[in-house]
């Protein structure tokens, strides 16, 4: 991976050189696990749960997908879930919501680079 | 150098790492970090966990934990493994995201080794990891070990009790033999003494050591007898007067030359043994001998090898008389004519009295009682 590379996925939000470093410098494994989340399913629990209103759920939901974002140095999205997780946590269900749109293009980014990068 | 019980032990160690998390990333990442040194086993849930956990048990070397799943969270997982036990020879490792206060001081309290926080770092992880494992599976080491040094000093406790049980016996047979006994007589009477402690009220508040050291004494009842000369020892007929004040010495020279010997006077069955050579020809209405102890002056010990000695004594052939049948030596011990015995002691003695005749019959007394 050149620097150039790494360069535009840090802009994308992803931390590849603390990725890469939990996976023992092994660049395959970092793809491996970045095309994993691709199909992961975590963001589209969280929408959903959003969408149904259920604080509970949506709590669960976030708290799990800021787990994954964090073991992959996703460190943007990371930091708007972790926002987010505490507010649900506090109850305060409608300001979690209001992340939705941070969280999703967060996502969104992480997505693009990755289905860029690691084609 | 390892020695083959040091295989042993690294052939049981146990190796498997049991990875809980609903996130497959989670869990790969988690296994990637791991591979390299253990066998990986995951689950998705905690239910799932806890069913692989009961399937594998002893195999699991520790158990990396996620909090937040479905079906069955990490808390209740925690819960299940303290009521399992598990917590206490397997090491639980929180891996969470969690940072709640609330969370992290519950998770310790149901006995967690470790919290590790998402997203993981794996130099910290392996390192925390690996010595809470390196340290369990020296603590089983240990404990085998200990276990094992444990059994083998008590058998060799065991060993000691009979190699000491066996001196005091082939002493006593010894002195026997010169009257022309076999073993068989100190053997019986210390097997009579022990039944009767054990299945009549005589042996009430006495525990099973207490008894076995009388019974052990019981043995020793007759040692005096060393001091006796042979001829008066076995002469065939009738003693005379003078004869048997020399005879009836047996009892207190018994207890004397016990107490000459430094390792019996620090024997816990010593107490009961000098007792019992001394009083075992005393008599209920106090016309024994040496000291002419009544009732309850004398101890419960030195009455029943009394009566075991009476009734060994009739219904083996010995140098001054044959043996009597059995039937003929309950009446002559019932009417008195062998002495006068506690009446308690003796309606005890006549219920248990078919139970002790199967000491008779057993392979080697038989044999021994010509």
């Amino acid at each position: 991976m050149t620097d150039s590379e790494k360069k535009e996925l840090e802009l994308a939000g992803i931390n590849i050189n603390e990725a890469l470093e939990r996976f023992m410098g092994s660049e395959a494994i970092v793809e491996k696990f970045m095309k994993k989340f691709i199909g992961d399913t975590s963001f589209s629990q969280l929408e959903a749960a959003v969408e149904k209103g259920d604080g509970e759920e949506a709590f669960k939901a976030a708290h799990t997908f800021k787990g994954v974002c964090g073991n992959l140095s996703f460190d943007v999205l990371y930091g708007v879930l972790s926002r987010q997780v505490e507010f649900f946590r506090e109850g305060n269900f409608e300001l979690g919501k209001r992340l939705m749109p941070d969280v999703k293009k967060a996502y969104n980014e992480v997505i693009e680079a990755i289905e860029k990068h690691f084609k | 150098m390892k020695t083959k019980d040091d295989c042993r032990i690294f052939k049981t160690t146990p190796e498997t790492l049991l990875i809980v998390d609903d996130n497959e990333i989670n869990r790969a990442v988690l296994e990637s970090i791991f591979s390299g040194e253990y066998l990986i086993e995951e689950a998705e849930n905690g239910k799932e966990a806890v069913d692989k956990l009961t399937l594998m048990g002893d195999n699991i070397c520790a158990i990396l934990l996620d909090v937040i799943m479905p079906v069955m969270d990490g808390m209740e997982v925690l819960e299940e493994l303290n009521k399992m036990g598990t917590t206490g020879h397997t090491p639980v490792f929180l891996i969470t995201a969690e940072t709640a206060d609330s969370t992290l001081k519950r998770a310790y309290s149901l006995g967690v080794m470790d919290v590790i926080t998402k997203p993981v770092v794996p130099y910290i992880v392996k390192r925390r990891i690996n010595s809470v494992i390196e340290l369990f599976r020296a603590r089983k080491q240990l404990s085998q070990k200990v276990e094992e040094q444990h059994s083998k000093i008590l058998d060799q406790a065991e060993r000691i009790i009979q190699l000491n049980m066996g001196m005091i016996e082939s002493l006593s047979t010894a002195i026997e033999f010169r009257s022309g006994e076999s073993g068989g007589h100190v053997r019986r009477i210390h097997d009579i003494t022990k039944y009767m402690l054990e299945y009549t009220e005589f042996g009430n508040g006495l525990d099973n050591e207490t008894i076995s050291h009388i019974a052990l004494a019981a043995i020793m009842h007759d040692v005096g007898k060393i001091a006796v000369p042979d001829a008066i020892l076995n002469k065939p007929g009738k003693l005379t007067a003078e004869e048997f004040e020399v005879m009836k010495t047996h009892t207190v020279q018994g207890a004397h030359l016990l107490e000459k010997i430094p390792q019996m006077r620090n024997h816990a069955a010593f107490k009961y043994a000098y007792d019992i050579a001394r009083h075992h020809h005393e008599r209920w209405d106090g016309r024994g001998y040496p000291d002419g102890l009544k009732g309850d002056e004398i101890s419960i010990w030195a009455q029943i090898v009394s009566i075991a000695d009476v009734y060994d004594a009739l219904i083996s052939k010995r140098v001054y008389k044959d043996a009597f049948p059995v039937e003929k030596a309950l009446k002559m011990i019932a009417e008195g004519q062998c002495g006068v015995f506690n009446p308690k002691l003796l309606s005890s003695f006549f219920d248990v009295e078919k139970k002790i005749r199967k000491i008779y019959e057993s392979g080697v007394d038989k044999y021994d009682r010509q």
